[in-house]
């Protein structure tokens, strides 16, 4: 299993540098040739004339559908904590 | 495994373990997609914008094989038999979602989020029905 987090070629625009940074899951099974590679954008480091800032790149549709299924998990058991009452 | 009886062999010369090198090499090529360069697109430039998409990338593979070969013995034609075989097989599947795009302007640098209503639809779904069943097992209940 590894973790890794790298960055990318910059970007020049406007004055501003840009480097986008990724962030890298990956599991190797010792025992059979299988993997799994998870890749995902963490986000962009900003260099500008008086600005340095790191901006992060939220995954808002991964968000919305943990909450919802949060929100069905928690009416389903607080259903059943109400029924055992 | 050895067989035993090793004389009727094909004479041609045996490539070592070709599979196992295409296998090695599809495993080189699964773990490339960890690059940021599959996670973050070509810029595009776009009058005073540039444009950075971003994507998350998940790759999975797995293959297996196996060999096997035994010898018998036929009492009818005195002689003896044998046999061996191997096989193997594979799949993977890449799947990309786009995530977010980086807008760079004169006026400053934003993460524009891309939403997947499919999947959060699904989602939606998904805790309706649990909801649902939810209601219906405290209606059953209160009775």
């Amino acid at each position: 299993m590894f973790f890794e987090t790298k960055r990318g070629p910059a970007v020049r625009h406007g004055g501003r540098v840009l480097v986008p940074v990724g962030r890298t899951w990956g599991l190797r099974v010792p025992w059979s040739r299988a993997a799994f590679v998870w890749n995902r954008p963490l986000g962009v480091e900003v260099e500008g004339p008086g600005e340095q800032r790191f901006l992060p790149v939220p995954d808002r549709t991964r968000g919305i559908q943990w909450a919802l299924l949060g929100l069905g998990a928690a009416v389903f058991l607080l259903s059943r904590f109400l029924r055992k009452r | 495994m050895s067989p035993g009886n090793v004389e009727d062999r094909p004479p041609e010369v045996r490539v070592a373990n070709p599979p196992v090198e295409r296998v090695g090499r599809t495993m080189e090529k699964l773990l490339d997609t960890a690059d940021v360069s599959k996670v973050f697109g070509e810029p595009v430039a776009h009058g005073q914008l540039l444009l950075i998409p971003a994507a998350e990338v998940v790759a999975i593979a797995g293959v297996g094989m196996g060999s096997g070969g035994a010898v018998g013995f036929i009492a009818e034609q005195g002689q003896r038999s044998r046999g061996s075989g191997g096989g193997g097989g594979g799949g993977g599947k890449t799947l990309a979602r786009s995530v977010a795009v980086i807008v760079a302007s004169p006026e400053g640098v934003e993460v524009r989020p891309i939403f997947d209503w499919t999947k959060i639809a699904l989602a939606a779904f998904t805790a309706a029905g649990f909801i649902v069943a939810s209601w219906k097992g405290m209606k059953r209940g209160g009775r």
